[in-house]
């Protein structure tokens, strides 16, 4: 199959016009990684679901316009209203449009004791994560690098809002956006990731976002995707985690055309947990795709997903998950499942829960299903009055529910019930 | 295969050299493979001109491919021009003239196995008409199915006996672009089963190879083709639990189903091709295309398979579940010991209305091998109510090993309902401890819960088959404990 490619010659051009600002090194080096490879294809095993076509084509639409001109994009975006996630949750909001810090980021570091820092040393940058298609692509067009810290010890109160928004309306079609988030020793934080489209044209938004988890670290991540139906979003979260650090992690995709999301972690040390859960909730043409891989390279540790989904319309989703129990990692406890439910007759899901396992003191377990909604449940709410309409939506709600009741983030919790409640209903309005 | 020593050939007769002779064959094509080959390859079968055509077909295309990389397994880079792709049966003369040439570790096997005295002649590849007359016996088998209107003969008699049916099912299945081994296969296969169950009968015996005319020398390319029609029934049994002898390192055999409107076909192996030694020397590369056409209504095809030998297999029985109510079944034992690699499993292609079925895949992985389930199960949009449940579990024995689960799901009908499950564990130290309180050693005692582990598979297999892979499950996993 012939597969398209970023037209290379402007992609270069593009990148030499940007600033040095401490990262020119690493993008350098991230383009001549991504000349050799590009970006991947559905020829790869892990991307056999998910075509970046219209991302190349977005990519190459923005590159000929820009005729390797990158001036424009330059200049941070001054004024950003207020969103309605930010009144609606209380942290301390961190805003990015296209990748670029919406205005000066300040965070009353004397209070919080959070460090918010753009990394400017070349040594910094050298540390940052470039390592397949995307990333690479990421780190070649990356004008900020934002990292935060916690330092050891230290329970952040006030979780920390990531505001990710994507507007195409000056032309901005392609963005990058990298945040560093570090927790020393024995620190713990919530975050709150939040994806937005602020344009309805289509704009494609890659996000790297790099987790590094020292000894005895809690990290409480929530990811809210609601993003505009043009949107292409590609977003890669990137762990380590050290002993005793616990990563708790929930992914709620609710927009977007095309949805690529990927969670990394690396377990280095014994004592680890991870937990992480999602929700897709899909119709049209939208395409969701998440993608969890957690290495266990030593025990004991436990990692635990579970993820399900709700799709109507021609929507195609894609979930898989992989477990890699690397030789000599003896109490591990791997648990993956994912569970869907398909409304219409043209939706497709794709689900591949895979163990790959080099040690033998394992419990490892996984499982699919893949179904419509319980009959003897619903045969149950109508003996009791309740007409099909109704039971059927009561049910539809509740096998969404099982994630929202696991959110990671307490204060979101609200505002996290009522988007979804709205997305569901738009779903269960044109099942019927 | 001529008994010219090449490298692929002294790796796999290093412990069965026993007993060959080293004069070249007249009958056997030179190593090498081209279109001249090919058409040697067909004039020597006397075959007719469709045949041939269609051989050039798969080569030409075969030309145009590259070996998949996908599977779970390593290997050298294999070396298709160093191959000879036909060589007639081996003389009498070439073979060793009783027992005592033979490997004695190979015998032992035998007696564990509780393989009869003559069989164990057989198998290892003595002279058959010396020592054992299997003529008698199948002769009988024959004129029985005759008497049924079964056709069941060697690929190379239907090719001749019976073409219309040939030509109208031969690749009808597997065609011959499906994938790299099975093109090949299309090209260069020499010989194989064929079996047609006309309308409404039910075969009166389980068929096996074992008991088909000239089935000595199946040849690394073997080709099987089974068509049940309207209403008809059939129990196929492939290979047997012995280890077989076999000087062809590279096995790429292909096997098609056809089961027609009601038809029933039950295909049961037992594989226990030479693995190789304990450091992965030498072994088969079994790389096989199996596949089932549940062409018509309320059809129902069943692998059952128990995989104990080879090097390397790579290997995934499969049903297209075309036809309504139509169903597939899939179960399978794996065992890899020592430097074994498995890469096996199924797909189930639900394609008809009220499909249905059901995986049930049992990993063992030991010392240092490496085995993979590897399934996909994939509900079109017009299969409605498709179900399949899914359950594949792994044992873990030894540090050393690895056991890999990689179940694809692909669902297109809001109706379907499909259900996933798999599990791995090691035997527990409370199992064990369990049994050696009773008196029951370490050995008998994995034995027992591996066999217990085992035994929704074993269930499956026809009777006789059930006693002698339970024996070959111990016999492979020799060593693995203590």
């Amino acid at each position: 199959m012939k597969h398209h490619a970023i037209r290379l010659d402007l992609l270069t051009a593009a990148v030499d016009r940007l600033p040095d600002n401490g990262l020119r090194a690493f993008r350098a080096n991230a383009l001549e990684q991504f000349v050799k490879a590009g970006l991947p294809n559905t020829s790869q095993e892990d991307w056999r679901y998910t075509n970046l076509e219209p991302a190349i084509r977005l990519s190459n639409e923005w590159l000929v316009s820009r005729n390797g001109n990158y001036d424009s994009t330059l200049k941070p975006i001054q004024k950003l209203p207020a969103l309605p996630i930010e009144t609606a949750i209380e942290a301390n909001w961190l805003r990015f449009v296209n990748g670029r810090p919406a205005e000066h980021i300040r965070i009353d570091g004397d209070r919080t004791g959070v460090s918010v820092d753009t990394i400017t040393s070349e040594s910094c940058a050298a540390q940052l994560f470039a390592g397949d298609g995307l990333a690479n692509l990421n780190a070649s067009l990356l004008q900020d690098a934002i990292s935060v810290r916690v330092p050891s010890g230290l329970a952040v109160r006030t979780p920390i809002g990531l505001l990710l928004a994507s507007d195409a309306t000056n032309g901005d079609k392609v963005s990058a956006t990298r945040i560093v988030i570090e927790l020393e020793s024995n620190a713990s934080m919530d975050v709150i990731e939040s994806h937005l489209s602020l344009s309805a044209l289509d704009a494609f938004a890659n996000v790297v976002i790099e987790v590094r988890l020292a000894k005895g670290a809690t990290l409480n991540y929530l990811r809210i995707q609601e993003c505009g139906d043009a949107q292409i979003l590609a977003g890669k979260l990137i762990a380590s985690l050290d002993a005793d650090s616990t990563l708790n992690y929930t992914s709620l995709d609710l927009g977007a055309a095309l949805a690529r999301n990927d969670v990394v972690a690396d377990i280095l040390a014994p004592g680890v947990e991870i937990t992480a859960t999602g929700l897709y909730l899909a119709g049209g043409a939208q395409h969701i795709d998440n993608h969890l891989r957690v290495d266990h390279r030593v025990g004991p540790a436990r990692s635990q997903a579970e993820f399900r989904g709700i799709l109507n319309g021609r929507a195609r989703c894609v979930f898989n998950s992989k477990a890699i129990v690397h030789k000599g990692a003896d109490g591990t406890d791997a648990r993956q499942s994912n569970h869907n439910l398909l409304l219409s007759d043209k939706s497709e899901i794709d689900t591949k829960p895979e163990l790959e396992i080099y040690a033998d003191d394992v419990k490892c377990a996984h499982g699919a299903t893949v179904g419509q909604l319980d009959k003897s449940a619903l045969f149950y709410l109508k003996s009791r009055g309740i007409d099909e309409d109704t039971a059927s939506q009561m049910l539809t709600r509740a096998f969404a529910a099982s994630v929202l009741d696991k959110l990671p983030v307490a204060v979101a919790a609200d505002y996290v019930t009522a988007r979804v409640d709205r997305r569901l209903d738009s779903l269960i309005d044109v099942m019927k | 295969m001529s008994t010219k020593p090449s490298d692929i050939e002294s790796l796999v007769n290093r412990r069965y050299q026993h007993g060959f002779i080293t004069d070249i064959e007249s009958d056997s094509l030179p190593p090498g493979l081209n279109e001249d080959v090919i058409r040697a390859l067909s004039a020597k079968k006397s075959e007719p001109e469709f045949m041939l055509a269609w051989r050039l077909k798969a080569y030409r295309h075969w030309l145009t491919m590259r070996e998949p990389e996908w599977a779970h397994v390593h290997y050298p880079p294999i070396d298709y021009q160093g191959i000879s792709y036909f060589s007639a049966p081996k003389s009498d003369a070439d073979r060793p003239k009783s027992l005592d040439e033979i490997d004695p570790k190979l015998l032992e096997t035998y007696e564990k196995l509780g393989i009869p005295l003559h069989e164990r002649a057989r198998l290892a590849g003595v002279a058959v008409d010396a020592v054992f007359d299997s003529v008698s016996v199948a002769t009988t088998f024959k004129a029985k199915l005759k008497e049924a209107g079964v056709i069941f003969c060697p690929f190379s008699e239907a090719v001749h006996d019976h073409p219309e049916l040939v030509q109208k099912y031969l690749g009808s299945v597997v065609p011959y672009r499906d994938n790299f081994f099975a093109t090949l296969n299309s090209a260069v296969f020499s010989e194989g089963s064929f079996v047609y169950i006309p309308k409404g009968v039910r075969c009166p015996m389980e068929l096996s190879t074992y008991f088909r005319i000239n089935a000595a020398n199946t040849g690394q390319f073997e080709r099987t083709l089974i068509i049940a029609d309207e209403g008809s029934h059939v129990s196929y049994l492939e290979g047997c639990t012995a280890p077989m002898r076999d000087e062809n390192q590279l096995h790429a055999a292909v096997v098609e189903l056809v089961a027609l409107k009601d038809a029933r076909i039950k295909y049961s192996t037992v594989q226990n091709w030479y693995p190789g030694d304990e450091n992965g020397k030498g072994g088969i590369y079994n790389f096989v295309t199996k596949r089932g056409d549940c062409r018509g209504a309320n059809s129902k095809i069943s692998w059952t398979q128990v995989e104990t030998g080879s090097a390397i297999t790579w290997k995934y029985p499969s049903c297209i579940l075309r036809g309504e109510n139509s169903v597939g079944e899939f179960y399978s034992v794996a065992v890899a010991n020592n430097m074994q690699q498995a890469d096996t499993g199924t797909k189930m292609i639900h394609i008809g209305r009220n499909s249905r079925s059901t995986i049930v895949s049992k990993g063992i992985s030991a010392g240092r091998a490496q085995n993979a389930y590897r399934g996909l199960v994939r509900v079109m949009p017009q299969a409605a109510n498709a179900r399949n449940h899914t359950q594949c579990d792994s044992l873990l024995i030894g540090k050393n090993c690895g056991a890999h689960t990689f179940p694809y799901m692909e669902i297109r009908n809001p109706t379907a309902k499909i259900e996933h499950e798999a599990t791995t564990s090691k035997i527990s130290e409370n199992q064990l401890f369990y049994c050696r309180q009773r008196g029951i050693s370490e050995e008998d005692a994995v034995n027992m819960i591996v066999n217990g582990f085992c035994k929704e598979v074993f269930r499956e297999l026809p009777m006789e088959f059930a006693v002698e892979a339970q024996n070959l499950l111990n016999v492979s996993l020799e060593g693995a404990v203590g």
